[in-house]
Order: C-alpha cells, then structure tokens, then sequence
C-alpha cells in the first residue's frame, strides 16, 4: 500500500469502519511510513477535539416559540383571510371592483380608439387652403372675375388697381374697367381695348414704369414685378406698407391722375398691401 | 386495506418515538411537544454548527419543527423519526445557506459564536473537571482553533464534520439524511478532515 491510498483510508480506520483485510494492509503500512502515521495522530487529534467542542442549547422557552409560530397562520391562510372574510361583504365588494375594473379598462380602450379615426379621417379646410395658395402662387394674382377691383387672399396682402392715367385726356374709366375685370391675362386683353395706337403712346408708358418703382421705394414699397403689354412694360406689381397707402397714392398724383375705383382703400396700419399700378396713357 | 396495513414497521429509531408518532397521527397533538423537547437540543446544536449563528439557529431549528408538524400526519416509518427530522434540519439550514438574505446577513459581521473567541456562545456546556489553568487555557484555545477552523470549511465538508464528529451520526445515518451514498459519504468526510487537520496545523 502506498501513501495515498493510505491517507483515503485513514478516516475510516480512526472511525473502526474498515474491514479486516484493509485494516491489516493499511497497519502494515503505518507501521513503517512515519508520515502516515504522523498524519493519522493528528486526524484522531482532530476527531476528539470536534467531538469535545461544546453543545449549543436552545433558548429556555424554545417549545413556546415554536408554539407561537405554530399559533399563527400561515401568510396564505392570513392573505386568503385579508382578501375574502367575511364573504358576505368581501365578495359583493370585489364582485363590484370587478365590473368597475372592466368598464373602466372598456371606457379606456374606446376612448382610445376615437381620436385614431378622427386622425385617419381627411381634413377638408387645408385642402381648401391649399387650393387658394396654389392658384395664387401660379398667377402671381388671382384671376381676374367681375368684382370688386380689391382682390385678395383671405389671409394674404391684399391686391388694389391702380391706374395711374398720363397726361392727356382720361379715358372713360367706365371703358377701362370691363377690360381689367374681364381680362384673363394682360398681355392679351389691354392692348387693343386701351385705343393705343402702338409707338409713342408706349414709350410713354414705358418711360413712366420707373418713375412709379421709385416712387414706391421711396415708401419702403417693394416692386415685386413689372408687367407687360405688347412687348413693353405697362404696369407694377408692389407690395407697400399698409400705413403708407395714402402717402404713396398722393406721390403717383404727381405723375398723373391716379384712379382708385372703390371699394374704398383700406384701414389697416399694419401688414403689407399689394398694389398693382397700371399706367396707361391719358389719349 | 385498513389504513394502518399501508404503514411499514419502523425501520429505526427509539420505541419512544414510534409512540410518541403514533399518539401524535391518532390526534394527540402533546405529543408533538414531547417529540420536540426530546429532540430539540441535538436539532438545534446541529443548526448551530451546520450555520454559525445562534439566532439564524434558531429560526432554522424552529422551522424544522414547524415543517415536522406539517408532515408528522403522512409520516410512514420509513425511517426513524430522528433520520427524518434531521434530514428535514439539514435541508432547511442548507436553504437558508443559499438564501440571499443570509448572505447579505453574514457577508461582513463574521459568524455568530464561531467568528468571536471571547465568546463562549449562549447556552454552552462547558467542560466538566478540575484541570489546571494552564491546560484549561491552553484546551479552550484548541477549541477556539477549531471552531474557527470549523467555521472556514465549505459547506458540504462543514456538513459532513457537523453530522459525523460533532453529533456522532453513522455513515449511513448521514448517507440517508443527506441523500449520499455511503462511498460518497466516507470520501467526503475523509477530505473534509484532511482539509480541517490542515487548517489547523497551519495555524498551530
């Protein structure tokens, strides 16, 4: 026998637990390998010291403490009872908690459900809007239609006609108007109904679109662009100060006779205006 | 079938037991005190060294007692009522071993009666006997040694040594407690004393 098989059977030969056989093998051993023996005195050293070390009592009132916690019910005898005694009131009660619970959790998911087919479903005022700006965008001006010479987008700058007539005699405003409502575009309707004869009568006008720009700047208008009839300029699209509406209608005055059909010209001090000024020739 | 021919002789343990069992299924529940104040300082001595604490001794001790008599009523004879209630110990200190609530307990504070030399622990026999004050000293610190030994093993070596050299089980007392077989049982008490003996040759 060998150290390590002697050292694995040495805690059974101090327990008396070995056969005969094994014992005597293993005494042989010992007999002649001071190590094991060495180590054995030391196991059996241990053995008595673990079977002296001192026993632990319980407390004095053990048997009472282990009543006391068998006197007390169990945490799920103790929450059934919390939850459901007495029935006769517990189960009416949880019975109503319930259907409350379901109506509440129905309530919630239709309310829910609302808003999401409010928020699926088309929205007509800006799709209307929409048409509006698009067709404004297009035309730089809505088209023109019988109406009132003050035209506008709801909630954009609104537009006024002006003529501003040359000198000479004025035509008859009433011949101009039907022209300038009726008219589709202006390159194609103004030119014959104005009477120009064309030549002179054009470079007139043309040579009094600058004036009417600088006019308009000087009161912090815009010039947004200048229109033309038959090849020449003939009338400024401008976008002015609201509050300088007056100002600038008696600064075009100097120029000619300026001709603002009603409706009359607006209130507002604040914003913008956009002004079209359309200068014709006074024959 | 009468219900008495479905239970088996008892395999072990003191007639007092088999009794005190048998008063207690036929509906005497004072028996079940005898049983417990019979029983209760071997059980809670074995808690005591199995965790190295008093009090968690004490809870565990109680516990077992308390699953004992939840189960006493289907309790068959198949052991001896002593084997049975140590298995339900070991099982319920094992548990609370494991439990993270006592190792966040005991992860600083040393343990109980092990971990403080100067104290004795509560309720200690002490040694009986006149010996003279230098091998008293010198025999009480061979016991600190070794309860301090004892406290460093791990747990299925401090298993072992709690139920064999300090409560004195058999092999196959332990083998049935524990659930081992007997080899298992030798091999591993084998190494938990080897492992101990050399603890504390290292600190001799």
């Amino acid at each position: 026998m060998d150290c390590t098989r002697s050292r694995d059977l040495l805690s059974e030969y101090a327990d008396g637990a070995l056969d005969a056989e094994t014992r005597g093998d293993l005494e042989k051993h010992l007999s002649s390998c001071a190590g094991c023996r060495e180590e054995l005195s030391s196991l059996e050293t241990l053995i008595r010291d673990l079977g002296s070390l001192p026993s632990v009592r319980p407390p004095a009132d053990f048997l009472r403490q282990v009543h006391k916690r068998l006197e007390q019910p169990s945490r799920l005898r103790r929450l059934m009872r919390r939850l459901f005694f007495p029935l006769k009131f517990k189960i009416p009660l949880q019975l109503a908690g319930a259907v409350l619970a379901a109506l509440l959790v129905f309530s919630v998911v239709t309310v829910q459900r609302q808003p999401y087919k409010v928020a699926e479903a088309p929205h007509p005022e800006p799709a209307r809007e929409k048409r509006q700006v698009t067709r404004a965008d297009k035309g730089g001006a809505p088209a023109e239609k019988p109406g009132p010479k003050t035209v506008g987008l709801k909630d954009g700058p609104r537009v006024v006609e002006w003529t501003l007539v040359l000198a000479g005699p004025a035509p008859a405003p009433r011949g101009l108007e039907p022209a300038l409502e009726g008219r589709t575009s202006q390159r194609e309707v103004h030119a014959p109904q104005a009477g120009l004869q064309a030549g002179d009568q054009a470079d007139e006008v043309a040579g009094r679109v600058d004036p009417v720009k600088k006019s308009i700047e000087a009161f912090q208008g815009r010039v947004l662009s200048v229109e033309h009839e038959n090849g020449r300029p003939a009338s400024v699209l401008a976008e002015v100060p609201s509050d300088k509406y007056s100002s600038l209608l008696n600064d075009l005055r100097e120029l000619g006779e300026v001709r603002v059909p009603p409706p009359a010209p607006p209130n507002e001090t604040q914003g913008t205006l956009r002004v079209r000024v359309r200068i014709v020739s006074g024959e | 079938m009468t219900m008495d021919e479905g239970i088996k002789e008892p395999v072990s343990g003191s007639g007092e037991d088999v009794l005190l069992v048998r008063a207690f299924q036929g509906g005497d529940k004072e028996a079940f005190d005898r049983l417990v104040l019979k029983h209760q300082d071997r059980l809670f001595n074995l808690c005591y060294w199995y965790l190295g604490d008093y009090e968690e001794a004490n809870d565990s001790a109680q516990d077992t007692f308390l699953k004992a008599y939840g189960g006493l009523g289907r309790f068959r004879f198949e052991s001896a009522f002593s084997t049975w209630l140590y298995r339900i110990a070991v099982n319920t200190c094992k548990n609370k071993l494991q439990s993270a609530e006592f190792r966040h307990r005991h992860k600083r504070v040393p343990l109980g009666g092990f971990g403080n030399p100067d104290r004795e622990g509560p309720e200690m026999d002490l040694e009986n006997g006149n010996p003279s004050p230098s091998v008293q000293l010198e025999r009480k610190e061979r016991k600190r040694m070794v309860m301090r030994a004892v406290n460093g093993l791990p747990p299925e070596h401090r298993e072992m040594i709690t139920l064999r050299d300090i409560e004195g089980l058999s092999y196959e007392e332990i083998a049935e407690i524990t659930g081992l077989n007997p080899g298992t049982v030798k091999s591993r008490l084998s190494r938990a004393r080897l492992d101990l003996a050399g603890t504390l040759k290292g600190m001799v």
